[in-house]
């Protein structure tokens, strides 16, 4: 416990140290802000448009707002979540200090749950700030808490599946460009697996994110990324150990 | 408590090492010495367990290094600590000392960073120190948590003289207490600090044991005389043994002569006695210093074996 403790901490400091995690935080959160933004307008005026032919809205705020903004949310952690996984393992096996970590009382499985934790965190620090976004209109919106916890939910869920696989990228290289291109690409794949052909919806990121962002998450949905996380926690911890044992 | 038996590694196509076995004595200082890429640092590293032998076995303490089985016996310096761009040494140690158990972390820091010569750096930038420094730090780091095996590849590097004389105290104290085996390409260092020597050429083992019993082929012995030159290099050529006079120096204090001779006979003795009865004043004569050095030089110079 205290070395999963021990890397957790390492980690999310070293995060830090490197101007990376402040530029996608910063950007994270333009971007998301920005397209709240255009999204309650459009509405807004759609709502007015509306009033003026004494019609309803075309889409209710769920429909109209949170849904959409969700996915841009889930959408904006595809783009960035790589170049904060890059640094993970690529960068230790650069400097060599992975394999000082080999040398150390300290398990691959201790090693990668400790980074997970860390990247986590600062998944959770992008996604919840931006999730007050939908709340904080209150009064002049729709209260929706049940369909924006569901897709908080949803992408973090998202969140940690990328993470995860960002991390065994990261563990299968030593360039740092390399580790966020194959993590991005991998992603983008992933996340729109549907659109590229059809059949494979039932693996896309992007279907699964838009039931949460609805509101009315499958357990499917919910599966596919704890399923996904978890397979790649395993693939970085078996890659690290491979790398280590193999003569 | 160290045990390599048959060690062979592969890198790249390249055989680095080839059936290197030797042991370590619990307690003891054990230097390990060769010139550069003779397979040193490959062989910490897999002592260490940072990377695995092509085949063979290490054990420490009876545990098996490659299952990582001994991870929490061993502290290991590598040559170049690694340097996170940002980390201070503060915050470096503590996470060394955190997955190693360490229950008085704040005190135990400092104590080491103390015994380094670096007390009161914990703030300074780990990439921001110099060589040497950064090499101090990766000492305190193997030692921190007090694990009963050290592994240091040139812990001596980079160092000033002052310096060199305080991580020699260090390891002169870890005698008896902790088993040290350290690379060094420091032949005088190895001689004075360590009970036993490893020499390692082309990836094998071509020597070990205690410093004193790795000889070179013939002995040298230094001679500081007043008189006639010509007189001087007679008698001691006479003297059955010497194989060869070679000057070193000439000043207000003498001239001072090298002496070469076969190992298996002192002629100390008989030296003093033909130098004296020669009319010679005879100011010193003792053995050369760097015996270990010229053994090391005759070892590593041997033709390469047959593979």
């Amino acid at each position: 416990m205290s070395a999963f403790v021990a890397v957790w901490r390492r980690e999310f400091s070293l995060l830090f140290t490197s101007p990376i995690a402040w530029v996608v935080l910063t950007g994270h959160h333009l971007f998301n802000g920005l397209a709240w933004r255009n999204l309650f307008s459009a509405w807004q005026a759609d709502c007015r448009a509306a009033a003026t032919r004494g019609a309803v809205p075309a889409l209710t705020y769920a429909d109209a707002v949170i849904e959409p903004y969700f996915v841009g949310l889930a959408f904006s952690l595809v783009l960035f979540v790589p170049f904060l996984t890059m640094r993970s393992v690529a960068d230790e096996r650069r400097t060599g200090m992975l394999a000082l970590l080999s040398s150390l009382p300290l398990s691959e499985g201790n090693l990668v749950q400790g980074k997970l934790a860390s990247l986590a965190s600062l998944v959770v620090a992008l996604v919840l700030p931006a999730a007050l976004l939908p709340m904080a209109v209150q009064g002049i919106a729709p209260f929706e808490p049940t369909v924006v916890a569901s897709g908080v939910l949803g992408v973090l869920g998202l969140g940690l599946a990328a993470v995860s696989l960002g991390l065994f990228v990261s563990a299968l290289v030593e360039s740092l460009p390399a580790a966020a291109a194959g993590a991005s690409s991998a992603l983008l794949v992933l996340f729109f697996a549907d659109r590229f052909w059809e059949p494979a919806g039932a693996i896309g990121f992007r279907a699964a994110l838009e039931s949460f962002a609805r509101g009315a998450p499958s357990s499917a949905s919910g599966a596919r990324f704890v399923v996904v996380g978890i397979a790649f926690a395993c693939l970085a911890a078996w890659e690290l150990r491979s790398r280590r044992v193999r003569p | 408590m160290i045990e390599v038996r048959e060690l062979r590694k592969v890198l790249a196509g390249r055989v680095v090492l080839e059936d290197v076995s030797f042991s370590v004595p619990r307690g003891s200082v054990t230097a390990f010495l060769g010139p550069n890429g003779a397979g040193k640092s490959t062989t910490l590293r897999i002592l260490a367990g940072a990377t695995a032998p092509t085949s063979g076995s290490v054990t420490i303490d009876g545990r098996d290094v490659r299952r990582g089985a001994a991870r929490d016996l061993v502290g290991w310096q590598p040559e170049h600590p690694p340097t996170a761009s940002g980390v201070r040494v503060g915050e470096y140690l503590a996470f060394v000392g955190r997955v190693r158990g360490v229950r008085d972390l704040d005190g135990e820091i400092r104590a080491e960073l103390s015994s380094v010569g670096l007390a009161g750096r914990e703030p300074d930038r780990v990439d921001a120190l110099s060589k040497g420094e950064r090499v101090r730090v990766g000492l305190a780091a193997a030692r921190l948590g007090d694990p009963p095996v050290l592994l240091l590849d040139e812990p001596t590097s980079g160092l000033d003289p002052g310096q060199l004389a305080g991580i020699r105290n260090l390891l002169e104290r870890e005698r008896g207490r902790r088993t040290v085996l350290l690379s060094t390409h420091l032949l005088p260092e190895a001689a004075a600090l360590c009970d036993r020597v490893v020499l390692l050429h082309r990836g094998r083992v071509v020597a070990s044991g205690r410093p004193e019993d790795l000889r070179p082929s013939g002995r040298r012995l230094r001679v500081l005389v007043r008189g006639d030159e010509e007189r001087v290099r007679r008698t001691l050529t006479e003297v059955a043994g010497v194989r060869g006079v070679e000057e070193v120096s000439r000043d207000e204090r003498g001239l001072a002569l090298l002496v070469a001779c076969d190992a298996d006979v002192d002629p100390r003795a008989p030296l003093a006695a033909a130098l004296v009865s020669a009319g010679v004043d005879v100011l010193e004569l003792g053995r050369a210093a760097g015996e270990l050095e010229q053994a090391f030089l005759e070892l590593v110079a041997a033709p390469e074996p047959a593979r």
